[in-house]
């Protein structure tokens, strides 16, 4: 009654595919010229927000061509930052404010290696207010909604039913042309690779993410070398299949978990490189992420997505305090990454980009706290980032040309897909194979935001 | 002499600074029973301090193991009352050695606890019994059926007793132990099952277990023995009616959630009350608080009391329970929302609006009787609310605020106290009319209560929700992936239990247990199921920990830290992430059509880590604090055959295929060296493959 699973038939054909006779032998003959030809390393690093950032005091106007500080803080009354606080930076003839705990950011911002991507959020398609309104175009599904919108943000797809992530179709593309075994293994390492557990962003329609954890890489316990008696059971059992799907499901994980490990555990304790970090939740996240972007060509890999996440950003009561503290560890952090690739001289090939399940209204609550919203600001870190603030920012007056309930919930101007493909193709993504990626492309004029050299 | 001398010292300084000059403890209490903390309060001049003080036991600066300790104003009462008899608690200002103040306070005796009673069934004539537990001391006494009982005392964890039994029991015998004063106090009874009749009910031996993986937390000796005596429904019946096991007295325990962790587990393993408990879990998941926000015991041990108490109750009634819970008002900032200020320009909160209809009671989505969402003409499906019913939700929500504590006075927003339900100061309550669920429209000039009542009616009346919780409890207990058929039939309950009531908890657990799609696998896997290979749930962390210690007998007490090897699986029990709970109910198993909500927290690395828990329970250990005896497998690994067939009969409820038991015998009899080393390798295969860690 043996029936390979799916995963099972992955795991078979990921071994078929290095024999030399292969079928698949020729795209392979692609993949391992690329990486021979040591086409340079790129990685991509999302660092996803949980709970939705407000981003209405993560990027405050100060003297911009749409808002005034003064337009800012008549919206925002007792959830204003203080104008003195704010670290201002500067855009052509604008000036912006960064939240004030965010000095590391803002630091690299005036290096010019930071873009500011205003009021960016989920799309259908382009719409206006008065369109929005009237419901005449198609309207993400459950805005407002945090598993929504943070599906939403990670699938690409505002029907609300997506089962793959970005990420993970990124992955299924650019991953086999780039990345091969490392020695000794069977199979690519995987290209993504999430530091925050689970996640639908990475899940690829033939590739799934390696997880690891922050502190070290889990290893069985307990497992000689030689196989025993007992060690050879367990492994034999893995493979133990009456039909049961949830079963070889099971299995499934724990087999990809001993392979991940194995290749990624050797590698890692090849190196001392061990850089100073915040010792905060993303802190650890990133300090593994830049130890692993080490050892990427004792991973055989080129290319890698690695997937970061903190929480507590559903400040709907204490905005002020609460988020200060999570932006200052998200600045920090990001901050200490910068300082570790510059150690690695990889600056220059690592792209760092924020995602968050939407921002938050402008209009304070009674709790002096803010509920959910629609578009918000992003940041994108990196040495190939051409620094500056890119999108349209909203106007911020309650029930102005951009706010669409009343209480400053900005309709985005620019598409999560715009956001995305900008990312994938300077990661790697033909113009021929990005329609793979973000289906709903090519309802948006502008295909390439520009802020990637 | 030194107590003397102080309340010369205290006179003399009374006398020449004034009244105010003093240092006062406030909290004087007669007793503290030992093993115990105790948080004393002290005031200087008058005004409450929590610093600046020096606190001694018997004249010996912050105590010591006999007398107890201080860390800071808590006290930590020594193991036993010291034979010395009563201690002397002082508080010396540190800044000026001249101010004190010193009582007398008693040690109580501890509270003992009885874990176990050797032999585990009882027959007539006069026998030696072996009581095991701990805290028991020198002249502790036992009970059976509440006579005294001869009793010699062996250690603090062990006492011998006669017991003369005239004839042999056919209902449980319950013993206790009491501790002599200071404190004379009785350990919790435990009941001794009587020996299995030998007429049982129509329950198979692999059925009853195959149930206890699905309505309790896995099968023990106890709960599979009334699984057989009672069968199914009338077990349910029973279970309905069994004392529900607590979670410990606040002021038994340090400001941490850590002991209530480790009570959560001892109960899961020990209580009798499975169902219940089981529910609550369930419930808990659905209802979310959180100790990363609310992380101490008072905010917390109210909360997680309401679905013990509601488990068998009315939807309804739990629903305004949890709502005005004051942890719930934290954590979903209902409490001290306010209608309302244009003058501010601020609305209300709409976070606890938002939440309540979309995770707790109705989802996004309008559903068909059956679970399935309902189409429009163009088959898109159709939203349960709008943004604008969750403005209006949250103006009802508006106006309520943290109990009034003893003695202080009502306020608009009272500070923070846990204790009972949240309460409402009118003023900041919005009375306009409000438009809810499906357009009713809640009419204006209600005060909070009355808007509260409405509002929470018009949800609970919503067709949405018998289809929702059904399928959330469903996989919850039973499988991941129900029939539609199945979903509609436990629907149909909550909708109305028979007897024309909404929300009977008891029938909707009843029609999820008893439901021939949960029960088909009971004799023949799967016969009659559309889909077979579908069935089955991954057991979620704390389960999977807490089913593995109750088959192997595990012994569990308060002091254990099985909290933290859940956490190391992903799941730090009452902890979860965020108010959507530890993992998605809607979670899809990457590369497959299947919902395998518990796979979210079973990653590539959290599945290695349950390898290796297993792995430390059997061949290290999990610390004093659960404890397993590998007596009986390694007197069972002897004989392979049989070691295989135990352990599938009592982990896998007897379905153990014969390719599968192949791999388990190879591992014993390949194993060289002692019985003990063979039953390990036996249990480490069986315990840590899919095929244990699915239910099915």
């Amino acid at each position: 009654m043996y029936t390979p699973s799916r995963r099972q038939i992955l795991r078979i054909a990921g071994r078929t595919l290095c024999g030399a006779s292969a079928a698949g032998a020729l795209g392979r003959l692609g993949m391992v010229n690329a990486y021979a030809q040591g086409s340079s390393y790129k990685a991509l690093v999302c660092v996803f927000l949980f709970g939705g950032n407000d981003s209405n005091n993560t990027v405050v106007p100060i003297n911009t061509t749409k808002n005034s500080y003064t337009d800012y803080s008549n919206v925002r009354k007792a959830a204003a930052i203080a104008q003195s606080s704010l670290l201002s930076v500067n855009a052509g003839s604008e000036t912006y404010g960064l939240h004030p705990s965010m000095t590391a950011v803002r630091d690299i911002y005036n290096a010019g290696k930071v873009a500011l991507l205003t009021n960016v959020g989920t799309l259908s398609e382009p719409m206006n207010k008065a369109q929005y309104l009237a419901k005449s175009v198609r309207i993400p599904s459950n805005l407002f909604s945090h598993s929504d919108q943070q599906g939403q943000w990670q699938t690409a797809d505002t029907s609300g039913f997506g089962t793959t992530g970005w990420a993970g179709r990124v992955a299924d593309i650019v991953g086999p042309a780039y990345n091969v075994p490392p020695s000794g293994a069977f199979a690519p390492f995987p290209t993504a690779i999430s530091l925050a557990g689970s996640n639908i962003m990475e899940v690829g329609e033939d590739s799934s993410p390696a997880t690891v954890n922050s502190g070290s890489v889990s290893t069985l316990a307990n497992f000689p070398a030689t196989p025993n008696a007992r060690t050879t059971a367990f492994l034999n059992l893995l493979n133990f299949d009456n039909g049961v799907k949830l079963v070889g499901a099971a299995n499934g994980v724990t087999q990809a978990g001993i392979n991940d490990a194995s290749g990624l555990n050797a590698a890692l304790n090849a190196s001392t490189f061990n850089p100073t970090f915040p010792n905060t939740t993303l802190g650890n996240q990133l300090k593994m992420v830049s130890r692993i972007i080490n050892v990427h060509a004792n991973l055989g890999a080129s290319r890698q997505i690695f997937f970061v996440s903190m929480g507590g950003f559903d400040n709907h009561d204490k905005l002020l305090n609460d988020q200060n503290t999570n932006l200052g560890q998200v600045s920090a952090a990001l901050g200490a990454f910068a300082g570790a690739l510059q150690d690695l001289s990889l600056t220059d090939n690592v792209t760092v980009f924020t995602e968050s399940d939407f921002s938050r209204t402008n209009q304070p609550n009674t709790s002096v706290g803010s509920d959910h919203a629609w578009g918000g600001h992003h940041l994108i870190l990196g040495g190939a980032v051409k620094g500056g603030v890119y999108g349209a920012f909203p106007t911020l007056a309650l029930n102005g040309a951009d706010d669409v309930t009343g209480r400053g919930v900005y309709l985005p101007t620019t598409s999560l897909d715009q956001y995305g493909a900008t990312l994938a193709k300077w990661f790697g993504v033909s113009d021929a194979d990005m329609p793979k990626v973000f289906p709903n492309l090519h309802k948006f004029a502008a295909t390439d935001l520009g802020f990637l050299g | 002499m030194p107590r003397n001398f102080l309340k010369v010292c205290l006179l003399v300084v009374t006398f020449v600074a004034g009244l105010e000059a003093q240092v006062v403890i406030t909290n004087k209490p007669d007793g503290v029973r030992a093993q115990h903390y105790y948080t004393f309060t002290a005031s200087l001049n008058g005004a409450n301090v929590t610093s600046g003080i020096t606190w001694a036991v018997n004249g010996v600066t912050s105590g010591n193991a006999t007398v107890g300790t201080f860390s800071g104003f808590r006290f930590n009462s020594p193991a036993f009352a010291p034979a010395t008899g009563p201690v002397t608690i002082s508080a010396v200002s540190t800044a000026n050695p001249l101010l004190g103040d010193s009582f007398t306070l008693t040690i109580l005796n501890p509270v003992p606890t009885l874990a176990s009673v050797s032999p585990a069934t009882l027959s007539a004539g006069n026998t030696t019994l072996t009581i095991n537990g701990y805290g028991f001391v020198a002249g502790a006494v036992v009970t059976m059926n509440g006579t005294p009982v001869p009793t010699t005392y062996v250690s603090a964890t062990r006492l011998a007793a006669v017991a003369s039994i005239e004839t042999t029991p056919t209902k449980d015998t319950v013993f206790a132990v009491i501790n002599p004063d200071p404190g004379s106090i009785s350990s919790d009874p435990f009941a001794v099952p009587p020996p299995p009749p030998t007429n049982v009910s129509a329950v198979s031996d692999s059925a009853a277990v195959r149930f206890l993986e699905q309505a309790a937390f896995g099968a023990d000796y106890y709960s599979f023995w009334r699984v057989k005596n009672l069968g199914f429904s009338k077990w349910i019946d029973e279970q309905i009616d069994e004392p529900r096991s607590k979670y410990p007295d606040l002021n038994q325990i340090p400001l941490a959630m850590t002991p209530v962790q480790a009570r959560f587990f001892r109960n899961a393993v020990h209580g009798r009350d499975q169902l219940r408990q089981r529910i609550a879990l369930a419930l808990h998941e659905i209802w979310v608080v959180s100790s990363l926000e609310e992380n101490l015991p008072d905010q917390m041990i109210p909360y997680l009391n309401i679905f013990n108490d509601y488990a068998f109750d009315n939807y309804r009634n739990m629903m305004r329970k949890v709502t005005l819970n004051p942890a719930m008002g934290d954590y979903l900032d209902m409490r001290n929302s306010v209608k309302a200020n244009p003058a501010a320009g601020t609305l209300a909160n709409e976070n606890y609006a938002r939440e309540i209809l979309q995770l707790f009671t109705t989802g996004l989505y309008q559903l068909n009787p059956d679970g399935t969402m309902k189409l429009d003409a163009s088959s898109n499906p159709i939203p349960t609310y709008t943004q604008k019913t969750i403005s209006e939700l949250a103006r009802v929500m508006t106006g309520w605020t943290y109990p009034t504590k003893p003695g202080a006075t009502p306020r608009g927003t009272n500070p923070a106290y846990y204790v009972g339900d949240m309460v409402y100061w009118e003023p900041n309550h919005d009375e306009g009319a409000k438009t809810l669920l499906d357009g009713v429209v809640d009419a204006s000039g209600k005060n909070a209560d009355a808007d509260l009542t409405f509002a929470l009616d018009n949800i609970f009346n919503h067709p949405n929700v018998g289809p929702f919780v059904a399928t959330k409890l469903i996989k919850q207990l039973v499988t991941s992936n129900p029939s539609p058929e199945y979903v509609a039939r436990v629907a149909a309950a909550f909708n109305d239990n028979g007897l024309g009531v909404r929300g009977d908890m008891k029938a909707v657990i009843k029609a999820i247990l008893l439901d021939f799609e949960a029960r088909l696998g009971d004799s023949s896997f799967g016969a009659g199921l559309t889909d077979v290979s579908s069935f089955g749930a991954l057991k979620e962390p704390v389960l999977f920990l807490i089913q593995t210690l109750r088959g192997l007998g595990a012994q569990v007490n308060d002091s254990n830290t099985l909290a933290s090897r859940g956490s190391a699986l992903g799941q730090n029990i009452f902890f979860p992430p965020t108010v959507f709970s530890y993992y998605s109910p809607l979670y899809d198993i990457p590369g497959t059509t299947l919902l395998g909500p518990e796979f979210q927290i079973n990653t590539r690395s959290t599945a290695i880590e349950r390898v290796n828990q297993i792995n430390t329970l059997i061949y290290g250990n999990y610390g004093t604090g659960a404890t397993v005896d590998y007596g009986i497998w390694t007197y069972l690994a002897s004989t392979p055959s049989t070691f295989a067939d135990t352990i599938g009969f009592i982990f896998l409820h007897g379905d153990m295929p014969s390719d599968y038991r192949k791999q388990v015998v190879s591992a014993i009899t390949g194993t060289t060296g002692s019985n003990l080393e063979k039953a390990r390798a036996g249990l480490y295969v069986t315990l840590t493959s899919g095929y244990y860690s699915v239910k099915k």
